[in-house]
């Protein structure tokens, strides 16, 4: 039986959902507010929030003090680099455990995500040594491979759910049709798994830029990305409010972009499979 | 040529023997169907023989070649899938094109194929559409235009009607006989319809639990079923069954006693099921007294079910009856008709 949903309760949903929906994006709301502000006002009490005198001096000394380009160029290369790399091991990965398991696959498939249960500092220290040992530190090469080996898991689970949807007689077609394996994975399951791969990138690109554990203690100048930008204003000489939210505005924009214009994307690959 | 040879062919999945050893043969040219019940190993038998499966044991040869080990398309096969299996980022095109493709067939022989193809099954105003745009009918044509393209030396069809409905179905069962009749390519069809596979097999091959039960012509398995199972499966109504006991020549069963006339031919005291299919049992004639339960009238003719003693029949009357539930009738079997199994060993006795 459908459910009756009256007008008044239709109403009472939307402002509930948009409730939660400003509740989750009023810290950003208030770091993109601050970063207009002079540092006296932002560390004003009572908070001022909308009017104030709007400023771009944040801005303009973040510009002056650091090479905001450069961050930027690391940060799309470390998170680019690591989900193309990522996405080249998982397709072969999901697509065994998606149409040859074995009977492990599933052990296989909850060990992976139990990596990601270990907390991240716990492998620092090894992971570092091996850094200094291969001369990685401080290099983009190697926040690539930690991001990619970072976010492996949740990539191969999502592309491995995506896999699952997609009927294996059609790829036995293939077979019969006398593709090789590369060309049954190039030109029948990859077209098919567009949406899917498509929705896995645009969220391993978030989760990629927006890590800053392993990006803080891995760089330092040359490899640093946006993470360390926004770090160096929270300084031990003061605290800089308003620069520092200028510089967050300036890290999180590329990726707000991205994410707001490749919304329907992710969401529709989010929830793939989910409803039926 | 496509002549397809099962030397103990076999198959396990883990402990589980789905398939203990068989042979077969197939003959060039032949429309072979693989029939039972689902869950027999039919779909099975033709993934192994479709090279999808890999054989747990024995022998597969095409054209006396062993290809047990030969890959699915080098072993000159084409398959079409219950699902139909249409690549759907592709064009009904690309689609028949796709084998033709990756074997490097050259651009302008490849459209000279599709359409070849397209024009067989009249589907030549769908060639550039998806196949999430096509109906139930027209994805199954299309599928089946891209086994044809590949030219190959057997067909395999994998349930390729069952998600049509009735009517398309029996259409799309007339046009693929009229295809094989014209290309002559030997085919394995797997249905587990009995219907499909008495109207278009040449050979029947009749499967339980992995084994095969029976091979033969239609005719053959309708009328000399090789044990129970077959004389149930195929046909409709199902055959009815009579256990019993054989004595002087004569088979008894309660309130039931038929002159078989073969005194010396059969052992006294054998346990039998009597086999009759509702066709042979004649109404209002002879002298095995029963009771009308219900009856079916289906226009042309009437399906009748009958209580005999403990015993329930179902008998088929050619034509419209006026016979009430509850009715006293006698009934007749036609004794040349009658086959006997024996409980022993499910094998059929001579008469």
């Amino acid at each position: 039986m459908a459910r009756a949903t009256t007008t008044q309760r239709k109403a009472l949903n939307t402002a509930l959902a948009w409730g939660v929906g400003l509740l989750i994006f009023f810290p950003i709301l208030w770091t993109i507010l601050t970063s207009f502000k002079t540092e006296a006002q932002a560390i004003a009490d009572p908070p001022v929030f909308l009017f104030f005198d709007w400023t771009l001096e944040n801005y303009a000394a973040v510009q002056e003090r650091s090479n905001y380009g450069r961050f930027l160029w690391n940060s799309v290369v470390i998170a680019g680099g690591s989900t193309l790399l990522g996405i080249l091991i998982a397709v072969p990965a999901a697509w065994s455990m998606a149409f040859v398991p074995s009977n492990r696959t599933k052990d296989i498939l909850l060990w992976m995500l139990s990596t990601k249960m270990l907390p991240a500092v716990g492998v620092l220290y090894p992971i570092y040594l091996i850094f200094i040992k291969m001369g990685l530190l401080d290099s983009k090469l190697g926040l690539v491979v930690v991001l990619m080996l970072i976010n492996l898991p949740i990539i191969i689970w999502m592309l491995y759910t995506y896999f699952k949807e997609i009927p294996g007689e059609i790829l036995e077609a293939a077979r019969m049709d006398g593709a090789s394996l590369r060309e049954e994975v190039l030109y029948i399951l990859t077209p098919m798994a567009i949406p899917g791969i498509a929705s896995t990138l645009l969220l391993n690109v978030i989760l990629a830029w927006n890590e800053a554990f392993w990006t803080l203690n891995l760089a330092a100048a040359k490899a640093a990305p946006l993470t360390a930008f926004i770090a160096s204003y929270s300084s031990p000489e003061g605290l800089f409010y308003a620069k520092l939210s200028a510089a967050s505005t300036m890290a999180i924009a590329p990726i707000l972009i991205l994410g707001w214009f490749s919304q329907k994307q992710l969401v529709s690959g989010l929830t793939f499979g989910a409803v039926k | 040529m496509g002549r397809i040879t099962l030397d103990k062919v076999s198959k396990r999945f883990g402990d589980v023997e789905v398939i203990p050893p068989l042979d077969l043969t197939i003959e060039d040219g032949e429309f072979t169907v693989f029939v039972g019940p689902s869950g027999c190993g039919k779909s099975t038998l033709l993934r192994l023989i479709a090279g999808l499966e890999d054989t747990s044991g024995g022998q597969i040869r095409i054209d006396k070649q062993d290809a047990t080990h030969v890959p699915p398309a080098k072993r000159g096969l084409a398959m079409v899938f219950q699902s139909y299996a249409l690549y759907p980022t592709m064009s009904v095109r690309e689609n028949i094109a796709f084998g033709l493709k990756i074997r490097g067939m050259p651009k302008d022989e490849i459209q000279q194929e599709v359409e070849r193809v397209a024009d067989l099954l009249q589907i030549s105003a769908l060639l550039d559409k998806k196949p999430a745009r096509l109906s139930g009918g027209q994805q199954q044509r299309v599928a089946m235009g891209r086994a044809l393209a590949r030219r190959p030396k057997i067909y395999l069809f994998d349930e390729p009607l069952s998600n049509l409905d009735a009517k398309l179905r029996a259409d799309a069962r007339e046009d693929l006989l009229e295809l094989h009749r014209r290309v002559g390519t030997t085919t394995i069809y797997v249905t587990h319809d009995q219907v499909e596979a008495m109207t278009m097999g040449d050979l029947i091959v009749i499967l339980k639990d992995g084994e095969i039960q029976q091979v033969g012509s239609p005719m053959e398995v309708y009328q000399q079923p090789a044990n129970k199972f077959v004389g149930s499966f195929i046909g409709s109504p199902a055959m009815n069954f009579i256990d019993g006991i054989i004595k002087n020549g004569e088979f008894i069963a309660p309130g039931i006693n038929i002159d078989l006339n073969a005194k010396d031919r059969i052992v006294d005291g054998l346990e039998v099921s009597l086999g009759i299919r509702p066709e042979d049992i004649a109404i209002n004639h002879g002298n095995i007294e029963a009771i009308v339960i219900v009856t079916e009238p289906l226009g042309s003719e009437t399906i009748i079910h009958v209580q005999m003693g403990e015993t329930s029949l179902v008998t088929k009357h050619p034509s419209m009856t006026t016979l009430q539930t509850g009715e006293k009738i006698t009934l007749q079997f036609k004794s040349d008709k009658i086959v006997l199994f024996d409980k022993a060993t499910d094998y059929p006795v001579n008469i």
